[in-house]
């Protein structure tokens, strides 16, 4: 144990364990814990004796974590309790300032939506039945109101605002700071109380994470009175939490089937239209898609690499492996969505699957409709099918580069770095949707005006067209050279990789820009 | 501190483990789930001569002073946590741990036999835990335990 300072003590512990027979790995997996969680109950004990003024960032962080930590057979209400009562801090809070603070939490870490009909029909919320509070919990919470004076169902109605942001934010941070701009008598709290924000984001990001159903096992299993009948009680428990968490996900298993779905979608409309392209003897545009693949999927690798520049050749691998396979989407929606930390990586996980996507846009999606474009209107036989087929892969580009815009804007990250462009979506739920759904218009619209007439222009001169797109990016890499805003931007790479990735990167976003109206800086 | 002067054996278990600190740092380690993610593990899985020997890291930050903590540590009745756990203090640095911990049938619940010795600097505190180098006292036999080793452990 090293003093760190005199409020705070490093406990390191080293234990060499021979176990005195054999055991499979995984059990000792399991069991290893049992001689870890000793200086975390420390931890614990001290953190709930902190004062609220002597909280830090830190403090709020680990007092989140604390919050979502599940014990077996405990209910959320009775997890709350225990925490209350022991924590000083928040019984400070709830003493002087916030008297409904126990009544947010414990709707925020419920993270339902919507709360579930008891037998007889009647619903279990805490939704107030007379005719004042019910006219109060169907307004907004005005922004007049100070904590002081929040009701019961008001504090409610705060705390379950938050699942709905989680589900329709990628980060999330982005939905902790989406739910303070949203409920304005939160904002003094938030800025009077460092720790506050760190707590919340830190449930955000563990009711966002599904490895806790794993964390819950292992706390179970930590129990040292867990007996032999208790293991079948233990795996009813895991099914119920199983299916606690199952509804707590949404937003994550959204972004990540809709990764899978739009990246298993792409490759078999592609495969599929290769294969009209050869059978009907057009064999040269069909490896012009081929090509337009493998461009995509050659800056996506070049991306990644640069992305994992300083870890092992077997991280590259997996990760180019990804790739190839077409689950990288997944694999990024789901490390934006749980909030994936890892110091030894180039860019955060939200820049990383930017990257990716705009990778996959400009080198084969806007090239692809260009293309499809063309064959179109050079084709004798214009079929529906073709048509329809072009306006679905322009709708599919516009929302790609909608979801870019909109990922990139919402960010707690971006806003801060570049608070001049970033924050142009507003804050609350209606307001977010409306933006996005005019944002898939607007590119989708830019990139069919565009695409079409590209597509005329190529028809009557390939040289010409050519000749003008080559000239465009020309004077556009120029310009960022010109500009000394090349490779300024890419830190932590060094030589040839850093130039390649600007070379690439900037092209991509030429393309982008040009074809959908990218609002990315 | 302490007024006992420590043992030859009492100082090599310290120093020896102080080396096996050294060398975890500097070797290569995996990342290990930790009870809590309030602490960040790693471990090391090595073959011994019979059985698999695992090494364990694991450090957290516990927001009090460090006499505090020591404190807290020397008042903490933990006896719950095992089945059994006999404690005899042999000096002012050292006492020597009987205790046994229940794992899930169909395993073998595991006991212990511990020398731990306790080492107070200035600004550092060490527990260090070593197969008892103290002889056992008779006690009752458990058939159905297997002895295990916290070969060495360190704070």
């Amino acid at each position: 144990m090293t003093k760190i300072s005199d409020s705070k003590t490093r406990v390191d512990y080293y234990a060499e364990i021979e176990l005195g027979g054999y055991l499979p790995r995984w059990f000792i997996n399991h069991e290893l814990p049992k001689f870890m969680s000793t200086s975390t109950k420390w931890q614990e004990h001290f953190q709930h004796q902190r004062k609220l003024n002597q909280l830090t960032v830190e403090d709020g962080k680990n007092m989140g974590i604390m919050l979502m930590i599940k014990k077996k057979e405990e209910s959320v209400e009775k997890r709350l309790e225990a925490f209350l009562s022991k924590n000083e801090a928040l019984q400070q809070l709830k003493l002087t300032r916030f008297p409904q603070i126990d009544v947010m939490v414990l709707a925020l870490l419920q993270n339902k939506l919507f709360h579930k009909k008891a037998r007889g029909g009647n619903k279990v919320a805490v939704e107030p039945q007379n005719s004042q509070l019910a006219r109060i919990f169907r307004s907004p919470v005005s922004a007049v109101r100070t904590l002081n004076d929040l009701t019961e169902a008001e504090a409610t109605k705060i705390g379950r605002s938050f699942k709905l942001l989680l589900l329709t934010t990628t980060e999330p941070a982005a939905a902790v700071d989406a739910w303070r701009l949203d409920n304005k008598v939160l904002v003094p709290l938030f800025a009077d109380h460092a720790w506050f924000e760190p707590m919340i984001n830190a449930i955000a990001k563990q009711v966002s994470e599904p490895s806790e159903r794993a964390l819950w096992k292992t706390r179970i299993l930590a129990d040292f009175k867990l007996t032999h009948s208790d293991s079948l009680k233990m795996r009813l428990a895991s099914l119920r939490s199983a299916q606690l968490l199952q509804s707590s996900n949404l937003g994550l298993k959204w972004r990540v089937g809709l990764g899978v779905g739009l990246s298993m979608m792409d490759m078999i409309s592609d495969s599929g239209v290769i294969s009209t392209y050869q059978a009907s003897g057009n064999t040269s545009e069909a490896y012009s898609l081929i090509a337009m693949i493998g461009s995509s999927l050659a800056a996506q690798i070049l991306f990644t690499y640069a992305q994992n520049i300083k870890k092992s050749k077997w991280v590259k691998l997996r990760e180019s492996a990804f790739i190839v396979t077409l689950l990288k989407p997944a694999v990024d929606g789901y490390r934006v969505a749980t909030g994936h930390e890892d110091k030894d990586s180039t860019v955060n996980p939200l820049f990383e699957m930017v990257m990716g996507k705009m990778a996959e846009l400009a080198f084969e999606s806007i090239p692809g409709g260009l293309l499809q474009a063309y064959m179109f209107i050079n084709s004798p036989e214009k079929t529906t099918f073709l048509l329809i087929s072009i306006l679905i892969s322009t709708l599919t580009t516009g929302f790609a580069s909608a979801m870019i815009s909109y990922d990139m804007d919402v960010s707690v990250t971006t806003r801060k770095e570049v608070p001049l462009f970033y924050g142009y979506i507003k804050d609350s739920n209606t307001e977010r949707g409306i933006t996005f759904v005019l944002l898939i218009l607007l590119a989708s619209l830019h990139n069919l005006s565009r695409t079409i007439g590209t597509a005329l222009l190529l028809s009557v001169s390939k040289e010409l067209t050519f000749g003008i797109i080559l000239a465009e990016h020309v004077l556009y890499h120029l310009y960022k050279i010109v500009r000394r805003d090349y490779v300024v931007w890419l830190v932590g790479l060094e030589g040839g990789v850093k130039y390649m990735v600007a070379f690439v990167a900037h092209s991509a976003v030429k393309v982008l820009v040009d074809y959908t109206g990218e609002r990315v800086i | 501190m302490t007024s006992t002067p420590y043992t030859a054996k009492e100082n090599n278990a310290v120093n020896r483990l102080l080396e096996i600190a050294e060398a975890f740092k500097a070797s290569k380690s995996k990342k290990m789930t930790t009870a809590s993610p309030l602490a960040q593990g790693k471990k090391q899985i090595t073959k011994g001569n019979k059985h698999t020997i695992t090494t364990i890291y694991y450090t957290t930050n516990v927001p009090c002073g460090l006499h505090e903590l020591y404190a807290h540590i020397v008042a903490e009745d933990n006896s719950a946590n095992f089945i059994e756990k006999i404690e005899e203090v042999y000096n002012d640095h050292h006492s020597i741990n009987y205790y046994a911990l229940s794992f899930p049938k169909p395993v073998h619940d595991r006991e212990f036999h511990t020398s731990v010795v306790t080492k107070i600097e200035a600004e550092k505190i060490m527990f260090v835990s070593v197969p008892c180098f103290i002889e056992e006292k008779a006690r009752n036999v458990h058939p159905d335990r297997v002895r295990a080793e916290v070969r060495n452990s360190t704070f």
